[in-house]
């Protein structure tokens, strides 16, 4: 894993709120990770179909196609991609996201320097 | 002619002597003459004689046969009474034998005169007194009681016995109950001369007590059968009649009632409030109402009463009926679904709302957060960021309180200590009343380990306590009780939580678990409070209510079934090969995960290590698939623990499942970044514990290649 074209990583964060998909940029970016945002798990399929990246962020409640089955079909291409799930009431889809193979599934928003940590621990994942 | 003259005075001697032959004759004739004359006088006098005799014999013959008259009279006139009487009579003899039977007797027995007659009178009474000396009798034999020696004896005694309870044997064996009267006929010098024995036949008398006794029986199976009060009370306000419930609710026999006035069994407080029903009713008005009052088991019901005046044509009101149902459920029913139409409209409103709100919610909170650290304590800006990233956050929760009414969460059910829970909410609890003077008085019973979401349960007690003080804004005292109650559908647990504050208006009580129904001031309370406890209880199958009173304070008491769902229900996985490995200092936990996975994955090699050292040893010897780790292992650091098996190549396929002693969000994320692949909270729960394991080596590498999908 960890093909990120900087030292630092990349993430991939789907979310269909701009705001959240700001917010993340803000906390990556200026940090030296490689970070792509989209809005809809449609749109993150297409770049899990090209290539891997060192975590996903994913929204668990997305319009569209929804967090679970985008987590699912990401899975089904990439068995070894990463994805974080990070969610508002994230306990209520904790045990399906983590059943779907979810790195984890944690309460959004979380702090900026926490959510490095975690792309950092993701990148050294086997 | 000589002859002649020789003749002659032979003829003159002759003359002379038949002269005084002659006058001889004449004077005994005269003597007979006499004789004669006396004896027709004698003959007279006797035929007088005679003629008074017989006089007098016609006079005695008319007097005897007169007097005779009579006498046929009186025995006609005796034994037309005797053969008309409608009632049986036996006269008996001194030895015992049947001297006479009238018609209605010979009726009743169906025997012919002469088949009695001279017969001995047992034959009549023969089992009766052969049973006689039989002392145990059973309570029907008693209620017909025969013919005894006793009474006999009485007869005797006294002369006389009048209306006993008997029973005659008919001639085809029938049993007939008769009211029996009997007098004893003795002479001058007091021999028993024989017994007059009357029976009155009370065959009919008797079926028609039975019957009524049978209707008596009926009404009360039925009223007795009937989830109802229901008595009769007369004129005079007195009970005449009350079913069974009147005994269940009172606590006393029902015979207790009847006599008594409505006013003493049912205390006058309650009286005055339904005596112009019970006025209207005996007026001959029926009555319909509904009541909210308090029951001698000291508990408030609501009463739906029906008076129904009954009267009879000639003699006026009798008094009336009264049924009284308790609607108390139904009431409570009709709240709770009225209650729940609520608590859908809010979840519905929530669900919708929620994620409208929660998103911006989030996205100011995620920016206040990173403001925040990015900004120096001193600068002028931190105190508004930090104000922004506090109150974005209150807002955070009450979102998820909101939530809670939405079917969306899931509870999560696991097996737990009440008390534990309850000792852990009141840590939050005591902390404030220590602040606020509160006295906090615990009372734990022994409870039994319950089946249920503990964090909801937690959150149930720290909201009615915060409840309770809130009620007691000048201090007061803090009651927190636990303990087992048997109830219909099992064991279950009891939580009572008691303020002595002012208590709840009457008035608004029925409200209290209405979502948004709060009495603080605009601000100070959601009014979710409540109707989240109220929720909370329902789903697990518990029940909620209280108790107030004003100014003394309100007991809120919660009864939860010890399971409310979620079983033990682990099954035995695909036989798995390899050594699994337990890190944990505290010897329970090690046993419990040891077990579970004993049953999850049978032929496991499974070992234990107590400390960092031991564990450190354990891992590079067994190169275990499964590290279950307390990352709050005394002394190491579970989270090097964890870095250094992520560090080793050879445990690539380890899967480390972290326990942490904290659920909050931080340690998760502590776990995640230490590389561990799941993590639970302590204290363990069997059930989350059981899936995660089941999780994680579902989707484990190594253990399945490929999709992670399981």
């Amino acid at each position: 894993m960890g093909k990120g074209k900087t030292a630092q990583g990349s993430v991939l964060v789907v979310d269909d709120e701009e705001g959240f998909r700001l917010a993340f940029l803000d906390n990556l970016e200026p940090f030296g990770y490689e970070t792509i945002t989209v809005a809809s798990g449609e749109e993150a399929l297409n770049h899990i179909r090209k290539r891997s990246f060192s975590l996903v962020l994913l929204d668990g409640y997305l319009n569209g196609l929804s967090g679970m089955k985008t987590l699912a079909r990401i899975k089904d291409m990439h068995p070894d991609q990463p994805v974080l799930i990070m969610s508002m009431m994230s306990s209520y889809l904790e045990e399906e996201a983590l059943s779907l193979g979810a790195w984890g599934c944690v309460e959004k928003p979380t702090d900026g320097e926490m959510l490095r940590r975690l792309v950092d621990q993701a990148k050294r994942s086997p | 002619m000589a002859e002649k003259i020789i003749s002659e005075a032979e003829g003159q001697k002759e003359l002379a002597g038949k002269i005084k032959a002659l006058e001889k004759a004449e004077t005994g004739l005269e003597l007979c003459r006499k004789k004669l004359e006396r004896q027709r006088t004698e003959k007279a006098k006797r035929e007088k004689e005679v003629d008074d005799f017989r006089r007098a014999m016609s006079n005695l013959l008319e007097d005897m046969t007169a007097t005779k008259n009579t006498l046929e009279y009186a025995n006609k006139y005796t034994t037309n009474i005797i053969k008309s009487m409608p009632d049986s009579l036996i006269v008996i003899n001194p030895n015992t034998t049947i001297r006479t039977v009238n018609p209605a007797a010979l009726r009743l027995l169906g025997y012919e005169e002469k088949e009695l007659i001279g017969q001995p009178v047992r034959k009549l009474f023969e089992e009766e007194e052969e049973e006689e000396d039989q002392s145990t009798h059973s309570a029907i034999d008693l209620q017909a009681m025969p013919l005894k020696r006793k009474v006999i004896r009485r007869l005797i005694k006294h002369g006389s016995v009048s209306n006993v309870e008997t029973i005659y044997r008919a001639k085809d064996g029938t049993a007939i109950p008769v009211l029996f009267s009997g007098s004893v006929m003795r002479d001058k010098r007091g021999t028993i001369q024989g017994i007059v024995c009357v029976g009155l036949d009370i065959t009919e008398r008797k079926k028609m007590e039975e019957s009524l006794r049978e209707g008596e029986r009926w009404l009360r199976i039925i009223t007795d059968a009937a989830p109802l009060l229901i008595s009769f009370v007369d004129t005079e306000e007195r009970y005449q009649y009350v079913n069974r419930k009147y005994e269940e609710l009172f606590h006393r026999p029902r015979a207790s009632f009847i006599g008594r006035h409505v006013k003493d069994v049912l205390g006058s407080e309650n009286y005055h409030r339904i005596s112009e029903h019970i006025q209207k009713a005996l007026a001959g008005e029926p009555q319909h109402f509904q009541i909210r009052t308090r029951m001698p088991d000291g508990k408030l019901r609501y009463l739906d009463a029906v008076y129904a005046p009954q009267q009879d044509a000639k003699l006026g009101p009798r008094g009336f009926m009264a049924a009284v149902s308790d609607i108390t459920e139904r009431k409570h029913l009709e709240e709770s679904l009225h209650r729940s139409e609520k608590m859908s409209a809010v979840g519905q409103l929530a669900a919708g709302v929620a994620h409208e709100i929660n998103n911006p919610l989030g996205i100011i909170l995620f920016f206040a957060q990173s403001a925040v650290k990015k900004i120096k304590e001193n600068d002028l800006l931190a105190l508004p960021l930090k104000s922004i990233e506090r109150e974005a956050l209150r807002c955070k929760n009450l979102v998820q309180d909101l939530l809670v009414f939405s079917r969306h969460d899931q509870k999560r059910v696991v097996e737990y200590d009440l008390n534990e829970a309850v000792n852990g909410a009141l840590s939050l609890v005591e902390a404030h009343a220590r602040i606020q003077s509160f006295e906090v008085n615990k009372e734990l019973g022994r409870v039994e380990k319950l089946w249920g979401d503990k964090n909801q349960v937690q959150q149930i007690i720290v909201n009615l306590c915060s409840n309770a003080m809130d009620a007691m804004p000048e201090g007061g005292s803090l009651g927190v009780m636990t303990r087992m109650l048997d109830t219909a559908s099992g064991p279950a647990a009891r939580i009572e939580v008691s303020d002595t504050g002012k208590g709840i208006p009457e008035n608004i009580q029925n409200k209290l678990f209405e979502p948004f129904f709060t009495t603080k001031e605009v601000g100070k309370g959601t009014g979710l409070g409540l109707s989240l406890v109220y929720e909370m209880v329902q789903r697990h199958g518990g029940k909620i209510d209280f108790e107030s009173q004003e100014d003394r304070g309100t007991t809120f008491r919660i009864t939860l079934p010890i399971k409310a769902g979620g079983e033990d229900l682990i099954s035995p996985q695909d036989s798995l090969r390899g050594s699994v490995l337990i890190i944990d200092d505290d010897k329970a936990a090690r046993r419990m995960i040891h077990k579970v996975l004993r049953r999850l994955w049978p032929e496991a090699d499974i070992h234990e290590a107590g400390d960092g050292f031991d564990a450190g040893q354990k891992v590079a010897t067994l190169l275990p698939f499964l590290v279950v780790l307390d990352l709050n292992l005394p002394g190491v650091n579970g989270v090097d623990i964890c870095r250094s098996i992520r560090s080793d190549e050879r445990l690539k396929q380890t899967r480390v499942l972290a326990i942490t002693g904290h659920a909050i969000e931080e340690s998760k994320l502590e776990v995640l970044e230490a590389g561990a692949d799941a993590f639970l909270a302590k204290p363990l729960e069997l059930q989350p514990l059981r899936s995660c394991l089941e999780r994680l080596l579902k989707t484990g590498k190594g253990i399945k290649e490929g999709h992670g999908k399981g």
